[in-house]
């Protein structure tokens, strides 16, 4: 894909939040929170290019995709849509600034497929006027023109001409997606963004749906942002990919230099899990601990910080990484925990623990470093007394304490700085591994996809 | 064991060889559905349901009653000559001589054979049949029309409120809290006790507090419909708000508007009745049920019992009649639109 | 060692717009401790033949016809103490039998030679002229000949066999169904937010089903929930007990689903599409938590899916179902590097693959016929690429590929195509290759 032609939607900063507990009396008090569901996306895409967009759910990538159309109102942030009038001339358009009256008129060239094709077309409508609906709303066709262009448009998504007189509720979810991506190429758009398109859909169905996209990619000239969570139909339909956490962008590339060498370590757990359709395959996974965090009140500095296999240990600590990673865990717990019991469930890998005294500081130490997976001796003096003196803390107080004393020492620069989207060599990725003062000149992730992968 | 992904490859299934070939057996993926609407679908299934049919029959029959009548009249031109009922409703002494209605114990039916008089007559010796017949003009058109005025300022009222939501929803929907708060029947008093007596009074005193119900039931059915992703199609299409709420989202939230609807008109018909009783309805004399029996309370509330029953009986039988049709032909109208819902049972489920 | 055998099984749904034939002549065997898969896209039937297992199909479906047999020594004697009326011993039965008249009424019933002595070489004989010792009381129970030749009550459901004692699912009264439901046999369904009822706190609702199965006093029974919660990975399970279902994530409720379906140590967990709803990472852990479950306690597993890359992850052996249809039978290794059928072929072929790089995807065209009106002679002909004449007049039966010969055995791998029974003239052109041939090969 050649970078070199000027984007046809470019998105900055574009940010969307949400007040939740918004009873009436909430919002007088003031006690409503905020979900920040999109915070500061820049994305673009190229004219006749598929650009995926992932992430686990509540990562906020629904969000994004309305936010884009102003279908939900953005906070902030700007959209430009550049369109090639015919005689040349390129006009550039802020969505977000345009009066509703004028974005009516620019839906004709931006539109929207939804995920769910049971609710996403009105069961009281007949196939026919829901295809000839965008038609009526533009004045682009009426009467004998309009009945001929629905017909067309059926043609075109692989339906038969007389479906046009039925009612949704008498098509399979494979051709009621067809119907919905007959009503988005009514308006002969520019920019389709597909919203989950084929993940209700079964696995045969989905593989039509997915080459009729294609199919009407060439033939209509389409740019498509496509929302997934299924990362093999990402892999496959797309040319880009932008891996989103917590409703930023972690790291956008091509389609192969994501999938062959991931740089970002979320990028590269979560391609680690996907399930490949061959028993004999056995890929090392990458279980990452814990949930996603609310986007209410997201981690500071790196989001992903709090479940990140690769943080970064800071710089006057000698210590091991993956030591540093179980003691940042039992810091992050410990802010949380009410008592050293729940500290130890919280952290605990299934088994129950055996019973012990919770006054006796040996025996807590013991379980802790057990729990967690701290060596019961740490090579840096520091370090050693820091968690040591924090446990017993936790003997005398609550866990909360224990929390203070690790935060003296134990902070990672993840932590604390708040990364980029920077251009490495192949991806743009969002991770202080990458920048100067972290980089250590290699890939930190190696092959994914390759026989050299040699993870362990 | 391997950790390469997609080693799996598989050649050969051509798919476009099915597409081409000539179809091998008559068995075809499009069946053959009934390309019926959803409304003639749901009128099919009522007029499967006995019950409906039968309340169905008697509701037409007392349309035909209110139309056919007495003549009507418009702006002096006689636009309806026909008049089906013997006598006219307001004749008076149609059996009998003043002395004769004096006397407690005479019997209408004296004069004539029973057929002549088949409802009795009154007080004042007017025919109960005929009345009864001229009755079912006030009755059964008020009921249609507070429901139908009620019903579409509801609708619209209700639609903006939950389409809109936020700050429009919370005021729109305090003022519905506040009519529910207001006695319906005191508010309907004070605002005959206001314009007085008569036909549209009337209308205004039942649409007045009337409205309120159906606002509030078609808002909550609208938060529901708002939710589905064809309400956010259409605006992405482009759609303007008055298109989508009453294109997407007020049709598919309207069946139990209509059975509420259907329902009340019976409920209407009752309250016109009562305030009849209560003689707040229309002025004496007037051939509405309500009225005519509180015209009569005198003899039904007199020591010496069930002196001319028929007086009373009658009318109360018609106002019976009426509203239980209304009912059945109302949950009908739920069972069929109820029916709607269910498309036959998902066999396999699962998947999607 | 068989633990569940379904044979034969039918399930039909009679709707207003006809009759729904969800299952059709399902068989098959789940051995103990090991994991089953079912695929199948939607309307395969998938999800109706899970439920027919607890005999969980309501009105208006109806289980036609077939057999489940649940081969748990443990329960058999439970139950014998408990419906003794309700026992049928095989061995007495042998004893008792004068097997001549047994014959006759055989006969008279409709039952060939071959199916009651299992032996194909009487094929077409008269019962009559078989030698006593051949017949076998066994086949004719399992033939469904039982209670119409007087050998056995109708309602009996507890069948003594030896060492291969089992109960009669089918068979078996709404009181004894009751307590193999959540006890024996247990279900995780795909939606957790609905299997968990909203008004009671998560540990209420798993300690309710340990005490009403396991008679376990209130603090016995809240123990045993804490530590399952644990064990499913909630973290800080006890602290969670009192928490009602909508404080969890979709994830952690369908691990809820799993730690109650595993709180009465059921011999098998019938789990129906128990990740399709949650993300990749939760799947993985889901999975990762489904196998040391299988692993650790033997527990057998019956996983509906129709995602294959599932499939792979965590099965041994697989049947694939199409249009109420088992359509092919084959360990999971077989099924994936040497699949049989055009229409395991075709769901192969039509899988997104991460790093192969093509273009387009290959398809099977058409849609799952409705199963009102399913195609005549084979159910996917109008969608099969190798579909000849023959196949729209001839049902397929499930055979054994290399022979050809009826794949009833047990462990047998079978195909429900024609190719198999040389019907076809022109035969299948698919070519399956993998990538590292060694690995294929070695499985084979």
């Amino acid at each position: 894909m050649s970078r070199t032609t000027q984007p046809i939607l470019e998105v900055d900063g574009l940010k969307k939040y949400y007040e939740t507990g918004g009873s009436f009396v909430d919002s007088l008090l003031g006690r409503s929170n905020t979900v920040k569901a999109v915070d500061g996306v820049d994305l673009t895409l190229q004219p006749g290019e598929t650009l995926g967009v992932v992430g686990e759910s509540g990562c906020g990538k629904t969000t994004l995709g309305r936010a884009l159309l102003r279908l939900i109102e953005p906070t902030e942030g700007s959209v430009t849509s550049r369109q090639r009038n015919d005689d040349g001339t390129v006009d550039e358009l802020d969505l977000t600034e345009l009066s509703s009256s004028r974005l009516r008129d620019l839906r004709t060239d931006l539109q929207y497929i939804f995920q769910d094709p049971f609710s996403s077309l009105n069961p009281r409508m007949t196939v026919g006027d829901i295809v000839g609906e965008p038609l009526d709303i533009h004045n682009i066709a009426s009467g004998e023109e309009r009945t001929q262009r629905v017909e067309e448009l059926l043609d075109t998504v692989g339906l038969n001409r007389s479906h046009a007189y039925r009612y949704p509720h008498e098509f399979s979810g494979g051709q009621r997606q067809r119907i919905g991506i007959a009503r988005a190429l009514a308006v002969d758009p520019e920019v389709i963004i597909c919203d989950e398109p084929v993940s209700a859909l079964d696995v045969s169905v989905q593989a039509q749906i997915l080459n009729l996209l294609s199919n009407l990619q060439e033939e209509f000239d389409l740019s498509y942002i496509f929302i997934a969570h299924d990362l093999s139909v990402v892999e496959h339909i797309s040319d880009r990919v932008a891996v989103m956490y917590l409703g930023e962008i972690a790291e956008v590339g091509t389609t192969d230099e994501l999938f062959t060498a991931p740089r970002h370590p979320y990028t590269e757990a979560l391609l680690s899990v996907i399930p490949e359709p061959d028993p004999g395959w056995e890929g090392n996974k990458i279980l990452l601990d814990g949930e996603v965090p609310s986007a209410i009140n997201p981690p500071s500095g790196c989001r992903f910080h709090t479940r990140c296999h690769r943080v970064i240990p800071p710089e006057d600590l000698s210590i091991e990484q993956e030591t540093f990673r179980s003691v940042l865990t039992l810091k992050l717990y410990a802010r949380q925990a009410e008592s050293t019991t729940e500290l130890v469930t919280l952290g605990g890998t299934g088994q129950l623990q055996e019973e012990y005294d919770e006054t006796d500081p040996v025996a807590v130490d013991r379980v802790i470093r057990d729990t967690y997976e701290i060596p019961s001796q740490l090579p840096d003096t520091t370090a050693e007394e820091t968690v040591s003196t924090s446990i017993e803390r936790l003997v005398e107080a609550e866990p909360p304490a224990a929390a203070e004393k690790l935060d003296e020492v134990f902070v990672s620069p993840c932590e604390k700085q708040r990364p980029e989207l920077e251009q490495t060599a192949e991806t743009q990725v969002s991770c202080l591994l990458y920048t100067d003062e972290y980089n250590t000149g290699q890939p930190v992730v190696t092959d994914q996809t390759g026989d050299a992968a040699a993870d362990d | 064991m391997s950790t390469k992904r997609g080693r799996i490859t598989i050649d050969g299934f051509d798919a476009d060889v099915v597409e081409q070939r000539e179809e091998l057996s008559d068995w075809s993926e499009d069946k053959d559905t009934n390309l019926e609407s959803r409304w003639r679908r749901v009128a099919r299934e009522i007029r499967r349901d006995r019950l409906a049919l039968i309340g169905g029959t008697v509701v037409f029959v007392m349309l035909l009653l209110a139309i056919f009548s007495q003549p009507i009249k418009a702006f002096g031109v006689t636009i309806q000559p026909i008049s089906i009922t013997p006598y006219d409703p307001g004749q008076q002494f149609v059996a009998g001589t003043t002395e004769n209605y004096a006397d407690p114990s005479f019997l209408p039916w004296s004069e004539g054979s029973l057929l002549d008089y088949p409802f009795g007559t009154d007080t004042l010796g007017r025919d109960v049949f005929s009345r009864v017949m001229a009755g079912t003009r006030y009755s059964v058109t008020i009921g249609l029309i507070v429901t139908a005025i009620s019903g579409t300022f509801g609708v619209i009222y209700g639609g903006i409120s939950g389409y809109f939501g936020g700050k429009v929803d919370g005021v729109l929907m305090r003022f519905v809290d506040m009519i529910f708060a207001f006695p319906g029947l005191v508010l309907a008093i004070v605002i005959l006790a206001l314009l007085g007596k008569g036909y549209w009074p009337l209308v205004l005193a039942f649409t007045a507090t009337g409205w309120a119900g159906y606002a509030r039931l078609i808002r909550g059915e609208i938060l529901k419909v708002k939710q589905n992703e064809y309400v956010l199609a259409a605006k992405a299409l482009g759609a303007r708000d008055r298109r989508v709420l009453f294109r997407h989202v007020v049709p598919n939230s309207i069946a139990p508007v209509i059975v509420q609807a259907t329902l009340s008109i019976g409920t209407v018909v009752i309250g016109v009745a009562a305030l009849g009783f209560l003689g707040l309805g229309f002025p004496p004399g007037t051939p509405e049920w309500g009225t005519m029996i509180n015209a009569e309370q005198g003899t039904v509330l007199s020591a010496r019992g069930w002196v001319r029953w028929w007086v009373t009986v009658f009318p109360g039988l018609m106002l019976f009649l009426f509203v239980m049709a209304m009912n059945m032909i109302g949950d009908a109208i739920n069972d069929a639109l109820d029916a709607q819902g269910g498309e036959g049972i998902d066999a396999a489920g699962g998947g999607g | 060692m068989t633990l569940l055998e379904v044979s034969n099984l039918t399930v039909k749904f009679y709707t207003p717009d006809g009759v729904v034939r969800a299952v059709d002549d399902l068989s098959y065997q789940i051995e103990r401790g090991e994991k089953f898969g079912v695929v199948g896209e939607s309307g395969a039937g998938k999800s109706v033949s899970a439920l027919s297992l607890l005999r969980l199909i309501e009105d208006p479906g109806r289980i036609e016809s077939g057999a489940i047999r649940f081969y748990e020594d443990d329960a058999v004697q439970t139950f014998e103490e408990d419906f003794p009326k309700k026992v049928v011993d095989l061995e007495e039965l042998r004893n008792e039998t004068d097997w001549e008249t047994l014959a006759e009424s055989l006969d008279e019933e409709g039952a060939s030679a071959e199916e009651i002595t299992g032996d194909s070489r009487y094929a077409g004989d008269d019962l009559t002229d078989v030698p006593a010792d051949e017949l076998s009381i066994q086949r004719v129970l399992e033939g469904g000949y039982g209670s119409d030749v007087g050998l056995i009550d109708e309602q009996d459901f507890i069948v003594k066999n030896g060492d291969r004692s089992y109960i009669e699912l089918l068979r078996a009264p709404e009181k004894a169904i009751q307590r193999i439901r959540g006890n024996r046999i247990a279900m995780i369904f795909q939606d957790a937010q609905t299997a968990l009822n909203p008004v009671y706190s998560v540990g209420e609702q798993i300690s309710e089903a340990i005490r009403h199965h396991l008679d376990y006093s209130d603090k016995e029974a809240k123990e045993r929930t804490i530590e399952l919660l644990d064990q499913v990975g909630i973290p800080d399970a006890e602290a969670r007990y009192g928490d009602y279902p909508h404080e969890f994530s979709g994830g952690m409720q369908q691990r809820v689903i799993i730690a109650m379906a595993l709180s009465c140590d059921p011999d098998l967990l019938v789990a129906d599409e128990p990740t399709t709803a949650l993300d990749v990472m939760t799947e993985a852990k889901i999975l990762g938590e489904l196998e040391t479950l299988s692993d650790e306690f033997d527990t057998s597993i019956t996983l509906i899916t129709h995602d294959l890359g599932v499939i792979a992850e965590l099965v041994d052996r697989v049947v694939v179902m199409y249009a109420g249809r088992p359509v092919e039978k084959a360990p999971v290794e077989e099924l994936f590097y040497d699949p049989k059928h055009p229409y395991t072929v075709g769901l192969m072929a039509s899988i997104p693959r991460i790093g192969t790089g093509a273009d387009r995807l290959k398809t099977i065209p058409g849609t799952m016929p409705d199963l009102i009106e399913v195609p005549s002679g084979c159910s996917f002909h109008p969608r099969c690429p190798y579909a000849e004449e023959a196949c729209t007049r001839k049902d397929p039966m499930l055979v054994e590929p290399e022979t050809g010969e009826p794949a009833e055995a047990e462990d047998k791998r079978g195909v429900s195509c024609l190719e198999y029974t040389g019907d076809l003239t022109q035969g299948l052109s698919f070519d399956v290759s993998v990538d590292n041939p060694a690995v294929g090969e070695q499985n084979e």
